[in-house]
């Protein structure tokens, strides 16, 4: 008898949940980067159900400093999660959390707010109403921001002024881009943010449609039940617009004391070449204590290659460190690399080039930040990136389109930053380069 | 003395919810009182003579809108101002009972709500079932 009523029990449910199954749009089979990717209630999701105690829950929301209203606007978002919503107070997330043993932190990048939760697997629920609970309902109060998140901006700008490589990054992004990507990354001493345009920056960006949900040791049911239960309520709005990305060049020099840094970069639509190039200039070794075989590596003084990957845009940054003697002559070295590669490239050096490339490319979808990559991707494409057609696009770059970017960087306008003593910087112009 | 305020308060507000008899004894007496107190004459609110000598009190202050703070600042120096020169405003100018709005109570409350959460916090004790 209780047989019998536990497995009608059962059916029940199993009907119930196929039912709500038929609602959504189908799950799809778990693609090469072991992902299963849904849409439910318009919010796209992609869930990796490996084994193991730990779960990494990920928000990711298309709402980075790109899309910045007021500039440093994002940056006062991003730092309002965690903060009260009329369901719990901040300071009861954070102690309920160290009580139930997770972790969470919040980013921004210029693509996106990522809010992510580490926590114990059984956990799922509770850290999936809080984290619904920051991004569908903060409270925004005026004297949080006075008393909490404004010196907490102070304290992010200050620290990133202190250090020489952000500065650098953050003159490029200004001078390649100007506006949407070149926009500072967090909020500066002149911006005056008042919390209505922070108000109204969330209103307009926290919606459903901005919103990918990635995890990583989670089964996508149960996920989709938890958005349909948390996140049904929360406004569905309008997809931020990306808008193309025009590279514009210059040269800027700022003086600071942070540290001696010279860099140049260039950008363009996104290009597996970038990717290619940037493995072949190389730089940076991948092991300890020694210098690597890259062409970077193997010239006098320290400059590496990097490729940054923006919505719509490559953007490959040459820097070169150490102190203004080292830099002028790295830099010079940079400049001679960079013509050794368009004069030509030898099928072993773009093979070696390739194979770097497709580790990076892969490794970024893997590493700590992976679940923001992957999020990044489901948001601007709908699907989850495929392994295999990265691997493709990377492996059909040619030494013939190698060549001509770097034949590119090497003739056409770049964007250029000296940063620390400018005084004995060398100029872009010096180097051989136009900016 | 914030604590004493608030009992006060709480007590107002939990007679006139739940004890109606006792509401309408009470109720004639407060307009006595004010009366008495005379603070409507300075042009001060009743939410103007709340010890401010406390954190409690100094954070729900930091909270107000910048208008409600300068408007406090300026109601309590022209109270000193009268009271320096032993005077009164002039009878058109005494504040009216629907200008003497418990502007700073809310904050006072919420302030209070946060610093009994944190206590309650930091002394908890973990039961393990």
């Amino acid at each position: 008898m209780l047989v019998s009523s536990t497995s009608a029990c059962l059916r029940r449910a199993a009907s119930s949940s196929a039912r709500a199954n038929a609602s959504r749009s189908l799950a799809t089979a778990a693609a090469d980067l072991g992902f299963e990717s849904s849409t439910v209630d318009g919010i796209k999701m992609a869930t990796k159900d490996i084994a193991g105690p730990i779960t990494t829950l990920s928000f990711v929301i298309k709402a980075g400093s790109r899309y910045a209203t007021v500039p440093g606007v994002a940056h006062a978002l991003q730092r309002f999660a965690y903060q009260n919503t009329p369901k719990r107070s901040g300071l009861r997330l954070t102690r309920e959390t160290e009580l139930l043993g997770g972790s969470l932190t919040s980013e921004l990048t210029r693509d996106s707010i990522i809010l992510t939760a580490r926590f114990l697997k059984d956990d799922l629920p509770y850290f999936f109403e809080a984290l619904s609970d920051v991004f569908a309902q903060p409270t925004l109060a005026r004297h949080e921001l006075a008393e909490i998140v404004g010196p907490l901006l102070k304290l992010d700008a200050k620290l990133a002024d202190a250090d020489a490589t952000f500065v650098a990054s953050e003159g490029i992004n200004s001078a390649a881009y100007r506006k949407g990507l070149g926009l500072p990354l967090y909020a500066q001493a002149t911006d005056a943010i008042s919390i209505d345009t922070v108000r109204a920056y969330k209103d307009a960006v926290y919606t459903k449609s901005n919103l990918a949900i990635v995890a990583s040791g989670a089964d996508i049911s149960t996920l989709s039940d938890l958005v349909s239960s948390y996140l049904e309520t929360a406004p569905a709005g309008t997809a931020s617009s990306t808008p193309a990305s025009t590279f514009y060049g210059g040269e800027l020099r700022i003086p600071t004391t942070a540290g001696n840094l010279l860099s140049f970069g260039y950008a363009s639509d996104v290009s597996p070449t970038f990717n290619v190039l940037a493995s072949v200039l190389g730089g940076a070794s991948s092991i300890k204590w020694s210098y690597g075989a890259s062409l970077l590596s193997t010239t006098a003084g320290k400059a590496y290659a990097k490729v940054t990957p923006y919505n719509g845009s490559s953007l490959l940054t040459i820097t070169a460190t150490g102190s203004p003697a080292e830099i002028t002559s790295a830099g010079a070295a940079a400049v001679d690399a960079l013509q050794t590669v368009a004069a030509g490239v030898s099928p072993e050096i773009l093979k070696k080039g390739i194979a770097g490339a497709k580790f990076d490319a892969l490794y970024a979808l893997e590493g700590p930040a992976g679940l923001a990559s992957v999020g990044k991707t489901l948001l601007a494409s709908g699907s989850v990136p495929a392994a295999s057609s990265i691997v493709s696009e990377i492996e059909s770059v040619t030494a013939e389109s190698v060549k001509s970017l770097a034949e590119k960087i090497l003739s056409e306008k770049i964007a250029a930053v000296a940063v620390g003593k400018v005084s004995e910087l060398p100029y872009a112009d010096e180097l051989g380069l136009k900016a | 003395m914030t604590g004493s305020y608030l009992r006060t308060y709480f007590l107002a507000k939990y007679i006139t919810s739940n004890a109606p008899a006792l509401a309408k004894l009470i109720t004639p007496l407060q307009g006595f009182l004010i009366e008495t107190n005379g603070y409507r004459k300075m042009g001060l609110r009743y939410d103007d003579l709340i010890a401010e000598e406390n954190p409690i009190v100094q954070k729900a202050i930091n909270r107000l809108p910048p208008k409600e703070y300068y408007d406090r600042v300026f109601r309590i120096r022209r109270a000193h101002q009268l009271s320096l020169m032993h005077q009164l405003l002039p009878k058109e100018e005494y504040l009216k009972p629907e200008e003497d709005v418990r502007y700073l109570t809310p904050y006072i409350l919420e302030v209070e709500a946060e610093m009994k959460e944190r206590e309650y916090f930091d002394t908890m004790a973990v039961v393990t079932k």
